[in-house]
């Protein structure tokens, strides 16, 4: 049988004998029956998955995550209530899905509803930051002894393309308040994106005077036929695994230095999305997308107004509206918008009632998410919350559904399991629903 | 008369000897042989219990280098661990010995003092000042109870003791982070999810908690330099019905602090840190095992209680019964944090192997029946790095340099000169190293270790660093075993001298561009990059 | 107008009258002393604060006609009308006494922010999201003039808006001030611009943590004499989420843009409204944030800070009865009632009823 952990090339000048890849096995095959779980338990297993990857891998699909951290207003977005006392001074604007409205924050994207879909009726109950966001972009509740892999991870995990010089997931997370770091969770650390904060250039990308290519890919073969060797039968040596496979991405990255450089880009384009930092991220995300790069994550921190909620998202929601537009407009453009899953979520919304100074404070009781492109139906509008957005009336669905639906959408099954010591885990919750009606 | 004379003269000689061996005097008393015994027994008991059979113990070169990180944060030179290793008595026989003399040398003091800075301090740890204090303190054998009353409440009336009131100054300004750090740091529980609601996840938390431990903290003010703390103000906060209620002031216990009774009308001032110390100190259980738990974790690489911060009914310890233990005689000893590190760092579990050859399944973390990896801090994988290329010198002090130190009564002041300096050059390679808790072998780490010019001038052979030693052997085999002595602090095996000479072979570039690709391979690659 | 000056530190709130939501602005009625106000809920709410009767301690505001379909941002008070600016885009004139509505006028493209009268001309000015200052006929509602200056964008590339207003008392100026901190004086003749200049401390952009802003100058008000223009609103912000930073105001001569005098105290919030009181000795400002609702006075002749008062809510705008020596303030949950005068014996009858 063909071994599944191919996931490091022999080193050169060193043989892996018959005794040690018994040893090897046993290894791994003791360490899958091993006791119980902790936070980064060794051992996961690819059995079954490879089939099903591999044809996801011929349609090359790709996943857009905008995480919008700290909570964005539903309110001023996706469910206005005009003329509510819960409402707020916005009003609301027709789009290009007969019935339904949209706050006039977003006149760009109203005209595109035709290609967006919106889940209105989200119930996720935790409204604090850090377990809400955990919950959210996990899609599962926090349990003590096992740490789920965030959503962007799992999705980098099984689109990502065997061979690739480009990382899986890049993750662009360059506000530092709410910021987080996506989480393999029990996933290997090899899984863990390519983080850019503070920069769009991943730094350290040029080889360094005075080292020939060659030199450095002498030293780094071994450097890695060291480590492997060293990993033998050592306990902890998934990290080993992570470490490796940092440097195997490095002469990757370094070749596609250019495509983190923005000055590529024509200046209309660049001007298309906007001058914001959201904008240039988001130019830089569809180039790493159309490179070939399977996840990438911009977060636009930090909308967490709880004073002065309507100048804040007078700030926030236009450029959104605008660059969301664009990027649907540049993703179509180039014919990548149907093999893309554009997924816009927050941790939690905010409060139908105004505070005193303005603002408006978490809510996870009834909120709003939006999806496009890949495995999306187009317009569908999903849910319903009562006339002042307190409470869901109609299509309630929580962070596992979520999940469920993001998952269904890039075509991976959502109960799909790995397997994590003894313990089958699937990719979402067990009683997840998707949402069929925003499914194509 | 003249005999008196003597031997008050004598007395006085020894006095000042002593004062400044100090250090030696209270380390002796220090004896953890009892709480090595008992961690042994207990762990023992919960292996058997559980049909564990753990690790065997780990070879002296790897127990020597791994000790040496833990206690000093640094890898031992070639010198060092050759000379430690040396002689037919295997290093166990002679380990609590090793063990107390590392505990007494400056160099803990100095590496701890910064462990316990990022502890307390989290990501705004890096403060000279605060550091030193922290130093000072351990090097004078101040006990954690002491310490946590200095930099709660002070007094900070000596320019030494100023620098303590960091731990609030950074927070001052905001109770929220004030009242969440302190809890987590000190008493090892997170309670910032009871903030606007009784804890969602945990039973145990109740806003009550939250807004009981705020009140501790609502009246403390100030900023750069200064602590203020006003004589009144209460915390109100809003229940899940809506109402404001105004918070009793209560520890994690539940215990309520009520203020002293009016005399003469007046109501006596009071200090509400200072009541919250008093609270700690007089309940000491929450005090005691947090600490116990974290020191646990800072050796092991996970605590008893799992995470540090989730210390709650619902989260026990993992080991049935050994952190409550080592916390009641934590308390016995007095608080005692260097005779509590001696006792771990002599325990069978400390010297563990993390070579897993059995058959059997690998045990849980929380079993502590096999080393695991984990890769350096920060601090340890530069410090290590500035050794093994030779940039760094911890060479012993020469005789001349001995006398100036016990003439002036500066002991250890030689080594605390070269681990400053080391300290210096570390800082600019400490931002692009992945912090341990992160879990994460980020890209950018490798990036930066494989293309930052900074790092090529690190392994590069000049002066009398390593890659230039090297570069002057023209042996291959004697080139790898010389560098695998110098970088992995150990005996080289026969297959790795070939596999490396085999390797120099291969290669046509000059001998010095070869030393110095041969320096880094090692120094990157996961034998050096983990604790073993 | 020769009344003698308030004490501010002797400020106590006598009245609330409760409205729902918050009201954003106020007008006097100065023959009366009625007070009117206007807010979220699009109605003209009305509290007698001058009655032949002590004020009780709170009671529910006088709830009058709605004319507006938006938030109701600012009220101008000219010989018995109240004129009133909305979020709706419009400026409406209504006759106090009976609510009749007596015009309407499509005002901005975008929200109307504030409305003032602007003296000796008969003339209204508003500023608007369409970053416009506009000036009015007060009494025909004839669009007279239009100035633009503001930027449409903050320098990092998001909308900005004008939040303040004022005319100087002589009528010759008016001035408008935005989120960014700029400030412009126009001549109430030419309309040309005569003074620009940036307090740019009013406006707190997070780079680093949350890339977005928060602040902007939100009170503005001319010094009796003219020369000075004050400015309020919050200094630097150390969390963007909320108003956490200390309130602020400035005093600038801008004839010659000078700025003469700042004036903050650590208590974290944005002062929404200044006004100069005393003959312009006294400069008042009220607002709220992270630290709570607040009323801050300044002493303009020794030039530092005078008085706090902890107001019973954040307040939006107020506006000063000379005649009753009281200072009436509008903002979350409605009106509040501050006199300026020592608080009275309690009588025993009043203290039997508390």
């Amino acid at each position: 049988m063909k071994s599944q952990h191919n996931e490091h090339k022999q080193p050169s000048g060193t043989c892996i004998t018959h005794e040690h890849r018994f040893h090897r096995r046993a290894f791994v095959g003791g360490m899958l029956t091993g006791g119980a779980a902790s936070l980064t338990l060794p051992g996961v297993s690819f059995a079954g998955e490879v089939p099903a990857a591999s044809s996801l891998k011929q349609q090359q699909k790709r996943v857009l995550f905008l995480w919008l951290a700290g909570g964005s207003s539903q309110f001023e977005m996706w469910d206005p209530k005009p003329g509510r006392e819960t409402g707020g001074p916005f009003r609301d604007i027709g789009t290009a899905v007969s019935g339904y409205r949209v706050c006039e924050l977003m006149p760009k994207l109203a005209t595109r509803m035709n290609k967006i879909a919106v889940v209105r009726s989200l119930n996720t109950k935790i409204s604090e930051h850090f377990q809400a966001a955990d919950l959210v972009s996990t899609g599962w509740p926090k349990e003590p002894a096992l740490e789920h892999p965030e959503i962007g991870v799992v999705l980098a995990k099984e689109l990502a393309l065997q061979d690739s010089l480009l990382p899986d997931y890049v993750s662009l997370f360059t506000t530092s308040e709410g910021r987080r770091r996506p989480s393999p969770g029990f996933l290997s650390r090899r899984h863990a994106p390519l983080l850019l904060e503070g920069s769009l250039q991943p730094s350290n990308i040029e080889l360094p005077a005075g080292l020939s290519a060659e030199a450095h890919a002498r030293r780094e073969a071994l450097r890695s036929s060291l480590s492997q060797q060293f990993a033998q039968q050592r306990a902890g040596n998934d990290l080993i695994s992570g470490y490796n496979e940092a440097y195997a991405r490095v002469r990757g990255l370094m070749r596609s230095d250019e495509l983190f450089n923005l000055e590529n880009e024509p200046t209309k384009n660049r001007d298309r999305y906007g001058r914001t930092p959201f904008g240039q991220h988001c130019l830089l995300a569809r180039r790493l997308l159309e490179a070939g790069v399977p996840v990438v994550k911009v977060a636009r921190g930090f909308w967490d107004s709880h004073h002065d909620n309507f100048e804040s998202h007078r700030e926030l929601v236009p450029d959104f509206d605008n660059v969301l537009s664009v990027l649907l407009d540049d993703l179509d453009e180039r014919g990548l918008l149907a093999s893309t899953l554009v997924i816009v979520l927050s941790e939690f919304g905010r409060t139908p009632k105004i505070n005193q100074d303005v603002g408006r404070d978490h809510y996870a009781d009834a909120w709003s998410c939006a999806f496009a492109g890949c495995g999306i139906r187009g317009g569908a509008i999903h849910g319903k919350t009562n006339e002042d957005g307190t409470a869901v009336v109609e299509g309630e669905a929580n962070a596992a559904d979520v999940a469920a639906t993001i998952y269904q959408a890039a075509g991976i099954d959502p109960l799909k399991h790995y397997q994590v010591g003894q313990r089958p885990v699937p990719l979402a919750k067990e009683d997840a629903q998707p949402i069929r009606a925003v499914l194509s | 008369m003249n005999q008196r004379i003597h031997t008050i003269a004598m007395l006085l000689l020894t006095l000042v000897i002593a004062h400044s061996w100090a250090i030696t005097v209270s380390a002796a008393d220090r004896s953890f042989a009892a709480l090595t015994s008992e961690i042994d027994r207990r762990l023992s008991e919960h292996w058997q219990s559980k049909h564990i059979t753990p690790a065997k113990l780990a070879d002296d070169a790897t127990l020597f280098k791994r000790v040496m990180l833990d206690l000093t944060g640094r890898i031992p030179t070639r010198s060092e661990w050759e000379s430690r290793l040396k002689g037919d008595k295997p290093l166990a026989d002679r380990w609590s010995q090793l063990v107390d003399e590392l505990l007494r040398a400056p160099e803990f003091h100095l590496h701890y003092g910064a462990v316990l800075e990022e502890m307390l301090q989290g990501s705004a740890a890096g403060n000279a000042d605060f550091t030193d204090y922290l130093r000072t303190s351990l090097r004078a054998g101040k006990r954690w109870d002491a310490l946590f009353r200095e930099l709660l409440v002070g007094p900070w009336d000596s320019p030494e003791r100023k620098a303590a009131t960091k731990f609030l100054e950074i927070r001052a300004k905001d109770l929220d982070r004030l009242t969440t750090d302190t809890t987590r740091v000190f008493f090892g529980v997170d309670v910032s999810c009871a903030r606007c609601h009784d804890h969602p996840l945990v039973d145990d938390w109740k806003q009550d908690h939250y807004y009981g431990m705020a009140s501790f903290f609502n009246r403390t003010g100030g900023g750069k330099g200064s602590i203020s703390e006003k004589s009144e103000g209460d915390v109100t906060f809003k229940g899940p019905d809506g109402s404001q209620q105004t918070a009793r002031v209560m520890f994690l216990s539940g215990s309520m602090v009520t203020d002293p009774a009016a005399e003469n009308g007046q109501k006596p001032k009071v200090s509400r840190r200072e009541q919250l110390v008093t609270v700690a100190l007089a309940e000491q259980k929450f005090l005691s095992r947090s600490l116990v738990n974290r020191v646990w974790q800072q050796f092991f690489g996970r605590g008893l209680v799992h995470p540090v911060d989730q210390m709650h009914s619902a989260n026990p310890s993992s080991v049935p019964g050994l952190l409550e233990w080592l916390a009641d005689d934590f308390v016995n000893s007095g608080y005692d944090i260097q005779r509590l590190i001696g006792g771990i760092v002599s325990s069978r579990a400390y010297r563990l192997s993390s070579h897993w050859e059995q058959s059997a399944p690998l045990p849980a973390e929380a079993d502590f029946a096999v080393r695991r990896l984990s890769p350096l801090s920060p601090r340890q994988y530069a410090f290590s790095l500035l050794v093994a290329t030779g940039r760094a010198s911890f060479a012993e002090p020469t005789s001349t340099e001995t006398r100036i130190e016990r003439l002036t009564g500066t002991t250890g002041a030689h080594r605390i000169a070269q681990y400053l300096a080391v300290e210096q050059q570390a800082a600019s390679l400490l931002p692009q190293l992945d912090p341990v808790q992160d879990g994460q072998a980020s890209a950018a780490e490798a990036l930066y270790l494989s293309n930052n010019s900074g790092v090529q001038t690190l392994v590069a052979a000049d002066e009398s660093t390593l890659a230039s030693k090297l570069a002057a052997v023209e042996d291959p085999k004697q080139l790898a075993e010389t560098v695998i002595r110098a970088v992995y602090c150990r005996a080289p095996r026969e297959n790795e001298v070939d596999q490396l000479a085999k390797w120099l072979a291969e290669g046509n570039a000059p001998a010095k561009e070869r030393a110095e690709q041969l320096v880094w391979a090692l120094v990157t690659s996961a034998e050096f990059r983990f604790r073993h | 107008m020769n009344a003698k000056p308030i004490d501010p530190k002797l400020a106590r709130l006598i009245h609330t009258a409760e409205a729902p939501g918050i009201l954003y602005g106020s007008c006097l009625d100065p023959a009366t002393g009625h007070v009117y106000g206007g807010g979220i809920d699009g109605h003209i709410y009305r509290l007698p604060a001058r009655p032949t009767e002590p004020l009780p301690e709170k009671a529910p505001a006088e709830k009058l006609w709605r004319n507006h379909e938006n938030y109701i941002a600012s009220l101008a008070w000219i010989d018995g009308v109240i004129v009133s600016a909305s979020y709706d885009h419009r400026l409406i004139w209504t006759r106090a006494e009976n609510g009749q509505k007596q015009r309407e006028v499509h005002a901005h493209e975008g929200w109307v922010r504030k409305v003032v009268v602007v003296p000796h001309w008969n003339r209204l000015a508003t500023i608007g999201d369409d970053m416009l200052m506009k000036v009015w006929d007060a009494k025909t509602g004839e669009a007279i003039h239009s100035c633009a200056g503001h930027l449409r964008l903050t320098p990092e590339g998001f909308l900005n808006t004008v939040y303040g207003l004022a005319a100087s008392s002589d009528g010759k100026y008016v001035a408008t001030a935005d989120r960014t901190g700029v400030v412009f004086v126009w001549d109430a003749e030419t309309w040309q611009q005569v003074a620009t200049f940036r307090a740019e401390t009013f406006y707190t952009y997070d780079a680093e943590k949350r890339a977005r802003s928060i602040g902007g100058i939100r009170g503005l008000a001319f010094s009796p004499d003219g020369t000075r223009l004050a400015l309020g609103g919050i200094g630097p912000v150390s969390n963007v989420d909320g108003f956490v930073g200390p309130c602020r105001v400035e005093v600038w001569d801008w004839q010659n843009t000078k700025r003469t005098f700042v004036g903050s105290d650590k208590h974290q919030a944005i002062l929404n409204h200044i006004a100069f009181v005393n003959g312009g000795e006294l400069l008042v400002g009220a607002g709220g944030g992270d630290g709570g609702p607040i009323i801050g006075c300044w002493d303009m002749k020794t030039e530092s800070p005078v008085a706090k008062a902890k107001p019973k809510s954040h307040i939006q705008h107020f506006a000063f009865d000379d005649a009753a020596q009281q200072l009436l303030a509008v903002g979350h949950a409605g009106f509040q009632v501050w006199a300026f005068t020592p608080a009275p014996a309690k009588s025993s009858e009043e203290a039997k009823k508390s």
